[in-house]
């Protein structure tokens, strides 16, 4: 007995959108065509709600009440007001990409054997690596990928080319403006080619009214021995909803490192799926949600062991105070081939209130039988007898409190590479302590 | 390196047909005719001579699975099961309630001593005094006998048949049953409220320790019946008692179902320790046949400081789905689950547990062990909740997966939901082989290559053998070998 659901209103709204937008969005026939199937997969299964097993702690159906209208176009106001914001982790100095709303806004200093292109654009004059979209976070893999595969208006094409190392953090600041919320759909896609090196840094911030609902995926495609480390930051308005979904294929001997740190949104997810296509390949995926007011943020992983000899480490953490619910799913999949495979993943909770969730989900999946795979997860509240001893020497309660959190998320944050970046993601715990000790 | 080779080469040639209860006894029986309708249940009913009360129960339950549609979340494959096409009555002719050993068919005597139950089990059913365990044979769709009623009576204790206790203790029945797991859980559950056949019922009176272990044995013979049965257990304030349940059934090319429902009360101060070793046939080694075992298993830990522990042995039926569960809603309470699931040839496992922290302080513990072997697949699926009022619960999770060759699969999904600042919950899992420094250094010793991997795996699921009542570790030990036999040895 099969159930059709009723399609909810945002899911009407969306089937609209899609009808009348589908003409205007970049791509040329072939790309509209993907599009049109991107959609049909998505409708199938409608906005994701618990039913579905790898939503099982998110009811993004029921969160979404309405699809707000898709418009990425900025007006001089916004314009004035994003080029005032630079955003929480933007140096102006640097090497990097403003975009509003998801639209390449302003570009400078892009090194040598790097290009940068505005995705409408690539996709437009048929740029030979566009083909690459959706071969690191499939549409067929969830319902949201699928729906921004299908309506996905501009992003960008970045491609670092062989060898080619550099040596300079490089910023995607992207800052969501807006005087009325809307909805924006972007997608990214990285490719670095073998051997190359490169550090980025992609924030998302909103400013005006807020209440937007934003949709990106990034794709990364790591050649041979190539390096990549990624930091992600969600810093977007608590009245917004965030889907930040990161898509990862490694080649052979590859290390990609990523970090996401969550502190906006009224309802978030980030969600990576990533791929060891290539032997001996390293993943790291490491996370920090700070979670308070009626926040609720989800962190969802898929890593794919896919080659013999490849090792991945995840290590997520997530402070819940508030009414806040925090979720974390991370599958582990090893796959016959995928032989000594070693994989770690910790999922490390603290709460702060006793009104406070957290929702933890690690799994296993092995077939292959000469691997080392362990995950471990705990939640809990903050040790009494480590609180006892900081106020026994005088601190605040308060302030014994802050230093536990920054201990226990500073582990995660000491592996971010570059300095400034660091003490800036240190800074923004700072505050949300400093916050939570005012209110 | 040319030890684990072998070891490889062991599983691939993996024989499961060492099935050695797989024998068909030759019973007359009486069959209700296949399908299932309202007629069918009433028709149970009816055998039964039950009342009203439990007939309007079972019917309810009928008709609310009938709008119900079957789980696909676990991580199990199978054709679809046509529920018209099995019989949901069969009992060997003429055992209605035998009065005395003398009244049992010799056959089925004969069948019992040749599955070789432990010896003493064996004594048991047939009657010679001394063995300490009371058994409870269930055959088909009903109660064969049930030994040492009369000295469990005087200690108080109610050990029977479910259909008896339903004539004999109705008030007992009719405040428990269906409590723990109502019959609109689940889609396996409420099949089994309207058509449960038999099963036992067990209540211990406040304050009195059970003088022996309690025991059932169920057996599917016949062909194309469905087992449906239903187990009660209630502990009442400050009781003790221990039970432990076995099941075999012979071997068949076509599937046959098993549908059970256990439900446990334990009430303040009281403790049940539930033992289960799960043997039915697994089928033959290219998948073919094998019990389809749906069993839903609840214990409601309802007063302060009650205790509900699980130990379970799993290394047979074709396909298991199995969470035994212990709702924690007494203040200070605690559940243990501790799991042995090994699967070879095509075996399907999909097992684990829930614990459901509600009241104040309430711990527990699962320690889970699976052992994946030949082509078969097997997953640990749990939770562990904590609710708003669950202050200062605690979880320990530790479930550890090992693969033997590489075609099989071994899964861990736990899924650990806290609403409670004050709540701690561990959960750590490992998945690896056996350790070649380890298997190195027992052919070192001179060991062959079987002993040292039967030795390995028995330290592997030590933690959990340890749980099990004296009487049956040994037995389950000897099992765990057997069901590996040809992949470990």
């Amino acid at each position: 007995m099969t159930v059709t659901a009723m399609k909810t209103k945002a899911e009407q709204q969306l089937a609209a959108q899609f009808a009348t937008l589908i003409s205007g969005l970049p791509g040329a026939d072939s790309t509209r065509q993907r599009r049109q199937e991107a959609f049909a997969r998505f409708e199938r299964t409608g906005l994701p709600s618990r039913r579905l097993e790898s939503w099982h702690y998110t009811d993004w159906k029921g969160m979404t009440g309405e699809a707000l209208p898709l418009d990425g176009t900025v007006s001089d106001a916004d314009l004035a007001e994003a080029s005032a914001e630079t955003g929480p982790l933007f140096d102006p100095k640097a090497t990097g990409v403003l975009l509003i709303n998801d639209l390449m806004a302003a570009i400078t200093g892009v090194p040598d054997g790097v290009e940068v292109v505005d995705l409408a654009t690539a996709l437009r004059e048929q740029h030979p690596l566009a083909g690459l979209l959706g071969t690191a976070f499939s549409a067929e893999s969830d319902p949201m990928a699928a729906l921004n595969e299908a309506m996905f208006s501009g992003g960008l094409l970045v491609r670092v080319g062989k060898g080619v190392k550099l040596s300079q953090t490089l910023f995607a600041n992207n800052a969501m403006v807006s005087q009325t919320p809307r909805a924006v759909i972007a997608r990214a896609l990285v490719i670095v080619e073998d051997d190359a090196e490169l550090t980025v840094v992609d924030a998302i911030s909103g400013t005006g009214q807020g209440g937007s609902q934003l949709s990106t995926v990034v794709e990364f495609i790591v050649g041979d021995r190539a390096r990549v480390e990624y930091i992600t930051l969600n810093a977007m308005d608590d009245k917004a909803q965030v889907l930040t979904g990161v898509g990862v294929r490694l080649g052979r001997d590859a290390t990609f490192n990523t970090l996401n740190f969550a502190l906006g949104g009224k309802a978030s997810r980030h969600q990576i799926h990533a791929t060891l296509a290539g032997e001996h390949a390293k993943l790291g995926l490491r996370g920090v949600s700070l979670v308070r007011g009626e926040q609720h943020m989800d962190t969802t992983l898929v890593v794919d062991h896919q080659a013999p000899g490849c090792e991945s480490r995840e290590l997520f953490r997530a402070v819940v105070d508030g009414e806040g619910t925090g979720v974390f799913q991370g599958k582990i999949v090893v796959r016959q081939a995928a032989q000594k495979t070693d994989g770690r993943m910790a999922s490390n909770a603290i709460l702060l209130s006793d009104d406070a969730t957290m929702n933890n989900k690690p799994e296993l999946e092995i077939f292959a039988d000469d691997v080392q795979c362990a995950h471990g997860a705990t939640c809990g509240a903050l040790d009494d007898d480590l609180l006892f001893y900081l106020q026994a020497r005088g601190l605040p309660r308060a302030e014994a409190e802050a230093i536990m959190v920054q201990a226990f998320l500073g582990e995660v944050l000491e592996m971010v590479s570059d300095e400034a970046v660091r003490d800036k993601l240190n800074g923004l715990v700072a505050d949300w302590l400093a916050a939570r000790a005012r209110a | 390196m040319a030890a684990v080779k072998e070891t490889v080469d062991l599983a691939r040639s993996i024989d499961v047909d060492q099935y050695k209860y797989g024998f068909v006894t030759d019973i007359e029986s009486e069959l209700a005719p296949k399908g299932l309708n309202e007629d069918i249940v009433r028709y149970i009913s009816a055998k039964k001579g039950e009342p009203d009360w439990l007939l309007d129960w079972r019917l309810e339950a009928f008709r609310r699975w009938k709008t119900m549609t079957e789980p696909t979340w676990s991580r199990v494959h199978y054709p679809p099961i046509d529920f018209q096409d099995l019989h949901y009555y069969a009992a060997p002719k003429g055992t209605a309630g035998p009065k005395s050993l003398d009244e049992v068919d010799p056959e089925l005597l004969k069948m019992y001593e040749k599955l070789g139950i432990p010896l003493r089990e064996r004594e048991v059913l047939l009657g010679i005094e001394g063995a300490k365990v009371a058994v409870d044979a269930v055959f088909d769709s009903v109660s064969v006998v049930t030994t040492f009623k009369e000295e469990l009576a005087k200690a108080g204790v109610i050990f029977c048949a479910i259909s008896e206790a339903v004539r004999e203790h109705p008030e007992l029945v009719r405040k428990y049953l269906g409590t723990v797991v109502p019959t609109t859980d689940n889609f396996y559950a409420t099949l089994n409220s309207a058509v449960f056949s038999d099963g036992s019922f067990v209540y211990v009176p406040p304050g009195v320790r059970c003088p022996m272990e309690l025991s059932t044995y169920f057996r599917i013979n016949e062909q194309k019946t469905g087992q449906f049965e239903r187990t009660l257990i209630i502990a009442d304030k400050g009781a003790y008692v221990s039970y432990l349940e076995g099941c075999t059934a012979p071997k068949r090319d076509e599937n046959q179902l098993h549908a059970a429902v256990v439900e446990l009360i334990a009430l303040d101060d009281a403790e049940i320790k539930y033992s289960t070793v799960q043997n039915w046939y697994p089928g033959d080694k290219d998948g073919k046949g094998g019990i389809y075992n749906f069993v839903t298993k609840r214990g409601d830990c309802r007063g302060a400081r009650s205790k509900i522990s699980w130990t379970q042995v799993e290394t047979g039926s074709a396909i298991t789905w199995k969470y035994p569960s212990c709702i924690l809603r007494g203040d200070g309470s605690s559940g243990e689950f501790y799991s042995i699931a090994i699967s070879n040839g095509y075996q399907q496992v999909d097992s684990g547990t829930k614990m459901i922290h509600l009241g104040r302080d309430t711990t527990s513990k699962i320690i889970s062990k699976g052992i994946a072997a030949g082509h078969s697949d097997n997953t640990y699926r749990g939770l562990v909740s904590a609710h708003r009022k669950a202050r200062g619960a605690r979880n320990f999770t530790n479930c550890d997966s090992l693969l033997i060759g590489d075609q099989c699969g071994a899964h861990t999904v736990p899924y650990i939901e806290s609403k409670n600042a004050s709540a701690v919950f561990e959960h750590e899992a490992t998945t690896s082989k056996i350790a070649e420094d380890q298997l190195f250094y027992c052919l070192q010793r001179g060991l062959d290559e079987e002993a040292a991997v039967a030795l390995i795996v028995n330290g592997f699921v030590k933690d959990v053998l340890q749980q099990l009542p004296m009487e049956f570790a040994v037995e389950a030990q000897k099992l765990i070998a057997v069901s590996l036999e040809g992949s470990v040895g």
